[in-house]
């Protein structure tokens, strides 16, 4: 019997209902925070003014633990259901506003007197589902006391933390921030842990070991998942509000208890602990509410049809250099002159000829005309050379990047093909391993290149050319995600898609990425963590052609998160 | 002033104006409006050349190069007059550029969308300025960027 909930879909392949600003209204009608830990009463029976610098202030009467009213702005009061959690002398708690599609998600530290507030709502964005959310800074108003100074506010300070979480409702995830307005989460239990997505996340810092935590799966489900998290003891209270992938309404509020799984770097200026907000429009025109950094790839327009596909005539084979090979290495001659078949485990082969730095032949068996490809190589290590091509005329543009180590005669392709069930342009892989026949040569018979885990977890910084630095998060044994560095050093935006990782030697890695969803591209590089640089082979169908391209960059470790142990079958 | 030669050089505004205007047997044989004039003229083509860098960055005036978002110019402003009612001026500098990264990869367009994606430099050239006098006035005729 299955134990393991893996889903049918992945989240990025998830076709999620556009549901109508109607049928939410009528999901979130008479809703209140459910939970699966008893609820606090620490409002019950109060009364609660908070103020905040640049949004709404809200009077609160608690009648008891999970009945409230509220006033905005000293309008008319309205009941509502709620519910709280605490954490020390911070209070977390939530309600919806009657009859509207907004809410408020509140977090009051009882010993400072300051608190954050979310105002939160739906049908904000042509996604209604997508939850979108305002912040507001302020403090609780007493009678005849002077208003403090302080306020929470957002942070870098959590940038680099990670945590495996498991709620009181017995959902697992890990949850990892390596940027200070994105975030990474595996969903562990809920979906079987494959894949880690990443999401828009507001950072708050409340102390320098609380912080609250907020992301809203943006592009997939639009559900937020809010968090009070104290980092020293790895506990948790939050609330999730959304609609599901069965469109029923998540809303609750729950405690949790984690592990905290690692710190990586952080490369802002020392003495930086800034938050890198939103900048203003270029205009000069104030943000709009709810305005954030959003990643939305399928709204690129970058997707084609078969028939687009098909009418393809453009290539563009290691041409000039694009900006993700600025540091790429030199162009290596290893091949030249060298005549040997590569034998793969699932039956394909191929024979070729190296006849110049640039210039390949290869043939299948039984062929008797070869096919003349442009190509490219660099040996990472000794013996170890990368190298790659198209094979013109196959039925899906196929391509080939190989790695082979001719010190142990073997050698791993990644075999590239162009159309996914899902989308005509968007690349896909195979990972083949297998060995190199030639003359004075005798290859082993059953050691192989094999898939391994020993990089995830880790986080390696890419610097390719000049202002183009981005930073790997090998998040699961099959995904892996980029975040992209601002100006100021800070992590920024992220995305993440299938991947796969393969030990060619100690402290050397073939790893390759499917931007899924995203662009389309299939990304290879050969990681060595001896040198600290790559190389690599980009793979790309758009509407301007077939792209096979080099890449290369210059690496810097950014630390490791302990959570490969999370993936580990078990019985 | 020396009849032995039609240009007069500047080095530095700033010594210029501190110089002492009769220090000596030579100089106490200068015609003193003359070298007033020539006083004016080094501050007035000075300050046309700073005036036009601030331009540049505020984005006002043509600039000399591609993507400048920064331009100092060192204190020392090298003028020549010469008689016919032109002058030339170089000054050491240092421009800034923030150039946007071409490309259509995954990184770059992300890099774009969090307002990034662009390279920023800070190289140490010469400015040269060209200038001519009409209705006594001076006027910037045109400007170069050399290394």
């Amino acid at each position: 019997m299955q134990t393991i909930a893996y889903p049918k879909e992945q989240m990025h392949r998830f076709a999620y209902t556009k549901l109508t600003e109607a049928q939410i209204g009528a999901k979130l009608a008479g809703a209140a925070p459910k939970s699966a830990s008893p609820l606090s009463s620490v409002f019950a029976g109060k009364l609660l003014r908070i103020v905040t610098d640049n949004g709404p202030t809200l009077t609160y009467r608690f009648t008891n633990n999970n009945h409230l009213s509220v006033a905005e702005n000293d309008g008319r009061a309205v009941e509502a259901g709620y519910g709280a959690l605490t954490i020390d002398d911070v209070a977390l708690f939530s309600h919806l506003v009657p009859g509207t599609q907004r809410g408020y998600h509140v977090v009051v530290d009882q010993a400072s007197g300051l608190a954050t507030v979310f105002e939160v709502w739906f049908s904000g964005f042509t996604d209604n589902r997508e939850v979108q959310r305002e912040i507001y800074f302020g403090y609780v108003a007493e009678a005849g006391k002077e208003a403090p100074k302080a306020r929470h506010a957002l942070t870098n300070r959590a940038e680099g933390k990670g945590f495996h979480w498991t709620q009181d409702t017995g959902v697992q995830t890990l949850e990892l921030y390596p940027s200070t307005f994105y975030s990474n989460f595996v969903e562990l239990s809920r979906q079987g842990g494959e894949l880690g997505f990443c999401a828009p996340t507001d950072y708050v810092k409340i102390d320098d070991e609380l912080y609250i935590y907020s992301r809203v799966e943006c592009e997939f489900s639009g559900v937020q998942t809010l968090y009070v998290f104290d980092a020293n003891r790895a506990e948790q209270v939050g609330v999730r509000l959304g609609f599901d992938a069965a469109d029923a309404l998540e809303y609750y509020v729950f405690k949790g208890r984690g592990e905290w799984v690692g710190q990586l770097a952080q490369f802002e200026k020392f003495g930086d602990t800034a938050a890198t907000p939103m900048p203003p429009p270029a205009n000069g025109e104030s943000l709009a509410k709810g305005a954030r950094r959003v990643y939305r790839p399928m709204r690129n327009n970058w997707q084609m049809t078969k028939e687009e596909v098909a009418a393809l005539t453009a290539k563009d084979v290691f041409g000039p250099p694009s900006p993700m090979a600025g540091n790429k290495g030199p162009v290596s001659d290893y091949l030249v002159g060298k005549q040997l078949t590569l034998r793969f485990d699932n039956g394909v082969a191929a024979d070729y000829r190296f006849d110049t730095i640039e210039a390949l032949q290869w043939r299948r068996p039984g062929e008797s005309a070869w096919h003349e490809e442009r190509y490219e190589a660099w040996e990472s290590a000794p013996g170890v050379v990368m190298f790659g091509h198209l094979l013109t005329g196959a039925p899906q543009n196929d391509c080939y990047k190989l790695v082979a180590d001719f010190d142990h005669g073997l050698v791993t392709c990644i075999h590239g093909t162009i159309g996914s069930r899902y989308i005509a342009n968007e690349a896909q892989a195979e990972t083949w391993f297998g060995v190199i026949e030639m003359e004075g040569t005798t290859p082993p018979k059953y050691r192989r290149h094999q898939f391994t885990d020993e990089l995830v977890g880790r986080a390696v910084t890419w610097n390719y050319s000049p202002g183009l630095t981005s930073m790997h998060l090998y998040t699961t044994p099959h995904s892996l995600s980029w975040i992209i560095f601002g100006e100021s050093g800070a992590g920024g935006m992220e995305w993440s898609g299938p991947a796969s990782y393969v030990k060619i030697r100690d402290e050397l890695y073939l790893a390759y990425w499917l931007e899924e969803a995203c662009n389309g591209t299939l990304g290879t590089i050969l990681v060595n963590l001896r040198t600290m640089h790559d190389c690599g082979i980009g793979y790309h169908c758009g509407k301007d052609g077939l792209r096979l391209s080099a890449m290369g960059a210059h690496a810097r470790h950014a630390g490791r998160f302990d959570i490969a142990k999370f993936y580990q079958l078990k019985a | 002033m020396n009849g032995s030669t039609t240009r007069r050089k500047f080095f530095g505004s700033a010594a210029l104006l501190a110089a002492p205007l009769a220090a000596g047997t030579a100089v106490a044989s200068e015609d003193l409006a003359a070298r007033l004039a020539a006083l004016e003229d080094a501050n007035t083509i000075g300050a046309l050349l700073r005036d036009w860098a601030r331009g540049v960055v505020a984005g006002k005036a043509a600039t000399p190069a591609a993507n400048i978002s920064g331009f100092t110019l060192d204190a020392d402003v090298s003028i020549t007059v010469a008689e016919d009612g032109t002058a030339t001026a170089s000054v050491p500098c240092v421009v800034e550029t923030a150039t946007p990264i071409d490309g259509n990869e995954t990184l770059v367009e992300m890099a774009r969308q969090q307002g990034d994606g662009i390279v920023r430099r800070a190289e140490r050239r010469v400015l040269h300025g060209s200038f001519v006098k009409r209705d006594g006035s001076w006027h910037l005729a045109s400007t170069e960027l050399r290394a």
